[in-house]
C-alpha cells in the first residue's frame, strides 16, 4: 500500500548514479578525497545572520552528528542517522512490513530513508531556528538562516551517497571519522597558544613539552592522548573478536561457510542511544528550570550542579572520582546499565535477533553441519550465542565509552569508539581493494568480479 | 565468498545506518554533478551575505 504511494515521490528525488563497472582503487580514492575536501570546506562556511548567542545543544552528540556548529553543515549527518534509525525500528519492529531480502523492498527502504532524511533536514532546521537554539541576528533573517541550514543538510545527503557508491565505506562513517580525527589532531598537536592562557600551547603534547621546559612536568596533560591510544587498541582487538557459526549449504554438497557473529553485536548503537537519552535529561532539566520548577536539578553555565541532572551528567575529568565518588559510581551504573538495555532492545527491534537471523539463514537453505536441518535447531543454537554477546558487547562498549569520557580522551568517548570502528572497517576494505587491483587473478579468486 | 552470497547473509552485527545498492526510479546524477552542485550552492551561501545589506 504505502510502497505504491511512495513511488511517485521517489521518481522526483534525484539520486547518484551507481557505477556500472568495478570502480578501480585510484578512482575510489579520488572520490573519497574530493568529498572529504568539500566536507571540510562546507564546515568553514559560517551561517550568515546567526546571532552570537547561539548555543550548541547537541554538543554532547557532536561526534555522532559530525558537522560543524555554526556552519551551513550544522546539522551534519544528524538527519540521515535519525531517518535510518527510525526506519530500521519501523521495519524491524514489523510496524512496516518490508522484506529486506527482496531487491524491490531494498530500493523502497533506501528511497524512504532519503525522503525521511530530507524531511528531517527541513524539520530540524526550522525547529532549531524558531526555538532560538540558532537564533537569527535580526528577525527578517529567520528564513534565510533556515534556507542555508537546509542547503547544507541536503548537500551532505548527496555527498554521503557519492561516497557510498563511488568511494570507500560510507559517507556517514567518513564524516564522523573526519570530525573526530580533526579533534584528536588539533587537541594533541596544536602549537598555537590557547585562548585562556596566552603564550601556552593549546595542544596536549606541546603543552606537556612546554611544562617540561618550565621545569615542572605535568604528566596529567598526557592522559587524554594516552586514553585515545588505549581505546584505539582495545576497540581494534574487540572488533576482531567473533563467534563463528559453521554453515553448510543444503543444496550443494561440500559447500561450507561461516557466519561470524561479532562480539560487539549491537555495535556502538547502545552508546549512541544512551548518550542521546542522557542528553535529554540535561535538556529537560534546563527546560524545567526555565519554567521555574528545577525538579531535575539546577543548571548553571550550561553544567548541572545538583539533582538528578548532576548525577547523570558526564564527568569531565577523572579527578571527580576523588572529589565525588558517589556521582561517578551512579553515572557508571546508569550509563552501562542503559547500554545493556539498549543493546538488547536494538538487537530485538532492528531484526538481528536470534529468531530473525535463524529464519533468514534457514530460508537460504543453510544448515549447521552435524545438526538436523530445521529452523528450531537454528534458533536453539542462535539463542545460545546472540543474547550473551548482545549483553556482554553492550556492557563492553558502555564501559569503554565511560572510561574514555572519564580520562577525557580527545574527541570524546563515543567519538573515539565510533571512529576506531569506522577506520578499522575502512582499512579492511582498502586493503582488500588494493590487493584486487594489484592482482587481477585474485579478483577472480575472491569472487568480486 | 562470492559477492552475491555476501549480500543475502544477514548482517553479522548492527550498524548506524543501513545502505542498499538497489535504486528507485528518479533522475540520476553523476558524482561530477554532485561536486558541481555542492560548489555552486556553497558559493550561493557565501554570496548571500554580500547581496544582503
Amino acid at each position: 500500500m504505502l510502497k505504491e504511494m511512495l513511488q511517485p515521490i521517489f521518481s522526483l528525488i534525484p539520486q547518484v548514479k551507481s557505477p556500472t563497472y568495478r570502480v578501480p582503487f585510484k578512482e575510489k580514492l579520488k572520490w573519497t578525497g574530493i568529498i572529504l575536501i568539500l566536507y571540510f570546506l562546507l564546515g568553514q562556511i559560517t551561517l550568515f545572520g546567526l546571532s552570537t548567542n547561539a548555543v550548541d545543544y547537541f554538543g554532547q552528540l557532536r561526534a555522532v552528528m559530525a558537522g560543524n556548529f555554526g556552519s551551513i553543515i550544522t546539522l551534519g549527518i544528524g538527519p540521515i542517522v535519525s531517518a535510518s534509525i527510525i526506519l530500521q525500528l519501523l521495519v524491524g519492529g514489523k510496524i512496516w512490513r518490508l522484506d529486506l531480502s527482496r531487491p524491490e523492498d531494498k530500493a523502497v527502504f533506501q528511497g524512504t530513508q532519503k525522503v525521511l532524511a530530507i524531511i528531517f533536514t527541513l524539520f530540524e532546521a526550522i525547529v532549531l531556528v524558531l526555538t532560538g537554539a540558532l537564533s537569527p541576528s535580526s528577525p527578517e533573517l529567520t528564513w534565510i538562516l533556515v534556507l542555508q541550514i537546509t542547503i547544507g543538510g541536503i548537500l551532505i545527503i548527496f555527498m554521503d551517497e557519492v561516497v557510498s557508491k563511488w568511494g570507500f565505506g560510507s559517507g556517514v562513517g567518513l564524516f564522523i571519522a573526519a570530525g573526530v580525527a580533526q579533534q584528536i589532531i588539533v587537541g594533541s598537536l596544536n602549537v598555537l597558544s590557547s585562548p585562556t592562557s596566552p603564550g601556552v600551547p593549546a595542544g596536549a603534547i606541546p603543552h606537556f613539552i612546554y611544562s617540561l621546559t618550565s621545569g615542572s612536568p605535568n604528566f596529567d596533560l598526557l592522559i587524554p592522548v594516552l586514553a585515545v591510544v588505549v581505546v584505539f587498541l582495545v576497540v581494534v582487538y574487540a572488533e576482531s573478536m567473533r563467534v563463528e557459526i559453521p554453515l553448510s549449504y543444503g543444496g550443494v554438497k561440500g559447500a561450507r561457510g561461516k557466519y561470524p557473529l561479532k562480539f560487539i553485536y549491537a555495535s556502538n548503537m547502545p552508546v549512541i542511544l544512551t548518550s542521546a537519552l542522557l542528553l535529554n535529561v540535561q535538556l529537560f532539566a534546563n527546560l524545567f528550570q526555565k519554567l521555574g520548577h528545577p525538579i531535575l536539578g539546577t543548571i548553571s553555565n550550561g553544567r548541572a550542579i545538583n539533582g538528578v541532572a548532576y548525577f547523570l551528567s558526564t564527568p569531565s575529568t577523572y579527578t571527580v572520582i576523588f572529589t565525588d565518588p558517589l556521582k561517578v559510581l551512579i553515572y557508571a551504573v546508569v550509563f552501562i546499565g542503559s547500554c545493556i538495555l539498549f543493546a538488547w532492545l536494538w538487537v530485538e527491534l532492528s531484526g538481528i535477533g536470534p529468531k530473525q537471523v535463524s529464519k533468514q539463514l534457514y530460508d537460504m537453505g543453510m544448515q549447521i553441519p552435524g545438526f538436523r536441518s530445521s529452523r528450531a535447531q537454528f534458533e536453539k543454537i542462535m539463542s545460545r550465542y546472540i543474547p550473551a554477546i548482545t549483553v556482554l558487547g553492550g556492557a563492553f562498549v558502555g564501559l569503554l565509552a565511560f572510561g574514555a569520557d572519564l580520562t577525557g580522551a580527545l574527541g570524546g568517548g563515543t567519538g573515539v569508539l565510533l571512529t576506531v570502528g569506522i577506520v578499522y572497517r575502512l582499512y579492511e576494505e582498502i586493503a582488500q581493494e588494493q590487493l584486487m587491483d594489484m592482482h587481477p587473478m585474485l579478483r577472480k579468486f575472491l569472487g568480486n568480479e | 565468498m562470492a559477492k552475491k552470497d555476501k549480500k543475502v547473509l544477514p548482517p553479522s552485527g548492527a550498524g548506524l545506518v543501513r545502505f542498499y545498492d538497489e535504486e528507485t526510479r528518479g533522475p540520476k546524477l553523476t558524482p561530477e554533478q554532485v561536486v558541481i552542485m555542492t560548489i555552486v550552492l556553497a558559493v550561493f551561501c557565501i554570496v548571500l551575505r554580500f547581496s544582503y545589506s
